[in-house]
């Protein structure tokens, strides 16, 4: 119950510490000269979220015990001495993963406003060539490293994005996701024909694991179960807390590459050729090469962004990477925010989470006129509706869990396109308004 | 030749649904300015809609098909109503990916109702053909060309004769003009995305009945493969729509027929050797699934307005 009162307090005093600082600080918000515009910290807020995420980052898997509070301990754990379970850990490293895909799918749509339903492809040829680098080819009889198997995902990324790149100088809008499209049918047609790299229809499985040399003579390994003997600093750790240190550093990694390109001269670039096409190259911005790169850091990302989905999953088949994945990602960058870093994260965060919390529910109703009505069903309680003659509006109304998730995707898209054209990441925005100007605006 | 023949009349009956989807797409961009990537799920529902009333409910096909026909014509007025009406002078990407939103949401929602087993239409057509030269046609593939036929026969005339069809192509045209003239801009709208799902569920039945051939969620793909058709035509272009279809569906079963007499360069055609492995590289099997797509880039970098399309003018 104390530490109850004292975490309130804690919180309580931090949040008013952060008004007073925010108030203060917002006298600097307007930029009076180019160099002031472009530093890196444009206000106070990005500080303190800077200095939250890293305590964060490291207090997540692990609690709160190592700065000495141990006031907070939510009833779920399961894991002694955890604040998250490993479930929501594997969640939260499945959101980064994700987020950095987002990233990389919110520079090229929603910064350089090429629309790319293409995403998976790049996507998939992460994860591939992840195996491929990872697991086939040696050197001196020994595997390639967890980082050099990485950037080749990458670089294969990049290399597939750049020879895709040169359509959108050409075609823009609806024939740019139509080709897209076209792309990404195309690639799956490769995921599966192309045997010997991909594992072809069946899939690919023991995909490679990450394992980081510290310094010589010290490996951290993530491979699963963990003993006491193999430790980062005399902790010992499970599979899915050392993924997560690994997966958001790179997250943080991949949104600090992208937010100083945004921040400079090419990520303007990237927004002008967005916003005004023929403006742009009107005050001497290169479009070909602006549009290229941008689909090239892309393909990077999204290349990495595959690799580490595949060291997580471990097993990965050509149908996971189609078009409902691409329309993941779009909906992702949607419903977080097209156009901003912070976006990319929450939106990742939201439509992972979003999977796991409608595990929780079953509801069961009857409609008028309608038999049965099981709305949705759980993927671990295998309930079955018995049906009898053929199925149709009066039989039977079932939504199964993966459908219902999909469901509110699409619904989600479609209305936050509508009511939220600029996502989650506008509420942020908004909030910092307020608290800046209070009571001047709102 | 047999061969030969036989493959044109399939691509022809494969055909006819494509220039049918594809013509869907050309109303909706040519009354809207919308690629409309929900006219598959318009396709999915409608076919599904007639099982449901043919079989569920007992009534006859072509009843039910009429019925569904008509449900989804109003189904999609009322979607451009209420989803694309709202977001009219957004940018383009924001519309499409509204399509594709709907586009999800509504292949969900027949999932959930009627489930992910194909389901059969028991229609009247069957498995009956009549038997040319040697040369196959079955009644479900005459059956496709007649309506096909008849369906843009009386759509053209609709459009070309008929008042409301006339002020639905000044509105294409010029918006403004054709508002300033009285023409009401929300009934057209509308009126492209209504006869668009109308046309859609046609094809879908259409593609769903006859020999082995049952309602399942993977009639999706089909229509994607439309894109290609409407494409190659010109987005704007109802002639285009049609050709596009023919052809788009005569190239993919002409690369079914031959592909197995040809795949000794085509199904090997990447040879890699990194390090001391010799890798062997093939398009496989079921190439012709990605035909268009091949067809529908090479005309992209070629002429991206499409055969019959109306070229953009426009230089950056």
């Amino acid at each position: 119950m104390s530490g109850a009162i004292l975490t309130l307090a804690i919180l309580g005093l931090s949040a008013c510490c952060l008004f007073v600082w925010a108030r203060y600080d917002s006298s600097h918000r307007l930029a009076t000269t180019y160099a002031w515009d472009l530093r890196t910290f444009r206000s106070n807020w990005k500080k303190v979220g800077l200095a939250l995420g890293a305590f964060l980052y490291i207090s997540a898997p692990v609690g709160f015990s190592w700065v000495g509070y141990k006031g907070l301990h939510l009833p779920t754990q399961m894991v002694p001495g955890l604040p998250l379970t490993n479930l929501a850990l594997s969640l939260l490293n499945f959101a980064g993963i994700f987020a950095i895909g987002t990233l990389a799918l919110n520079l090229l749509t929603g910064y350089a406003g090429q629309v790319s339903l293409g995403h998976a492809t790049f996507i998939g040829a992460g994860a591939y060539a992840a195996g491929y680098f990872g697991e086939n080819v040696k050197v001196g009889g020994r595997h390639l490293p967890f980082l050099v198997w990485l950037a080749a995902a990458g670089v294969i990324g990049a290399l597939i994005a750049t020879a895709v790149g040169p359509f959108a100088l050409r075609l823009r809008g609806d024939y740019l996701a139509v080709i897209t499209v076209g792309m990404l049918v195309f690639a799956e047609h490769i995921f599966n024909a192309w045997a010997d790299i991909t594992g072809g229809t069946p899939g690919k499985s023991n995909l490679p694991q990450p394992s980081l040399t510290v310094w010589p003579g010290k490996t951290i390994t993530f491979t699963v179960p963990q003993t006491t003997e193999s430790d980062i600093f005399g902790f010992a750790y499970t599979r899915d807390q050392a993924f997560f240190w690994l997966i958001w550093a790179f997250v943080a990694l991949s949104a600090i590459v992208a937010y100083n390109i945004v921040r400079t001269r090419s990520g303007r670039a990237m927004m002008a050729v967005r916003d005004r096409d023929l403006s742009a190259e009107a005050i001497g911005v290169d479009i070909s090469s602006t549009k290229i790169k941008a689909f090239a850091l892309c393909g990077a990302m999204a290349g990495v962004s595959g690799a580490l989905y595949g060291a997580q999953i471990q097993s990965v088949t050509p149908e996971f990477f189609d078009l409902k994945l691409s329309i993941q990602y779009v909906a992702m960058m949607v419903v977080g925010g097209s156009g901003t870093i912070l976006g990319s994260i929450l939106g990742a965060v939201a439509i992972i989470g979003l999977d796991r919390l409608t595990d929780r529910f079953k509801w069961i109703f009857t409609l008028p006129g309608v038999r049965n009505v099981l709305f949705f069903v759980s993927t671990s309680s295998n309930e079955e509706v018995t049906t009898t003659g053929l199925r149709g509006f009066i039989d039977r109304m079932q939504i199964e869990l993966p459908n219902f998730v999909r469901l509110i995707y699409g619904l989600l898209i479609v209305l936050s396109l509508r009511y939220f054209p600029n996502g989650i990441a506008a509420l942020w925005e908004r909030m910092k308004r307020t608290v800046e100007r209070w009571p001047f605006a709102r | 030749m047999t061969n030969f023949l036989q493959f044109l009349v399939q691509g022809l009956a494969q055909g006819a649904i494509y220039a049918l989807v594809a013509l869907g797409f050309v109303i909706i961009f040519r009354g809207t300015k919308v690629l409309n990537f929900a006219q598959g799920a318009f396709m999915l529902f409608g076919a599904f809609l007639t099982f449901n009333v043919t079989r569920t409910w007992g009534f006859n096909y072509w009843v039910a098909m009429l019925i569904a026909t008509i449900t989804m014509g109003f189904a999609g007025f009322g979607v451009e109503a209420a989803i694309l009406r709202p977001l009219r002078n957004r940018p383009t990407f924001t519309v499409i990916m509204a399509t594709l939103g709907l586009s999800y949401a509504v292949e969900q929602l027949v999932l959930a109702i009627w489930g992910t087993d194909p389901l059969p239409l028991n229609d009247p057509m069957g498995i009956k053909f009549w038997k040319v030269g040697g040369v196959t046609i079955t009644y479900v593939d005459a059956v496709t060309l007649v309506v096909t036929a008849l369906l843009t026969a009386g759509l053209l005339l609709f459009f070309n004769r008929s008042r409301l069809g006339t002020a639905m192509r000044a509105t294409a045209f010029d918006p403004e003009a054709a508002i300033a003239q009285g023409i009401n801009p929300r009934l057209v709208f509308g009126l492209s995305w209504g006869i668009s799902a109308a046309i859609a569920t046609v094809a879908g039945v259409l593609l769903s009945s006859g020999n082995g051939r049952n309602v399942a969620p993977t009639l999706l793909q089909i229509a994607l493969t439309a894109v290609p058709a409407a494409i190659l035509g010109g987005l704007d272009s109802t002639k285009g729509a049609i050709v596009g279809g023919l052809v788009i569906g005569i190239a993919q079963q002409l690369m079914f027929g031959y592909q197995p007499d040809i795949s000794s360069w085509l199904g090997r055609i990447i040879n890699v050797n990194i390090g001391s492995v010799h890798y062997k590289a093939g398009l496989g099997p079921n190439f012709h699934l990605v035909f268009p797509y091949l067809i529908m880039v090479a005309i992209l970098v070629v002429r991206p307005y499409g055969v019959f399309g109306t070229k953009e003018v426009r230089r950056v």
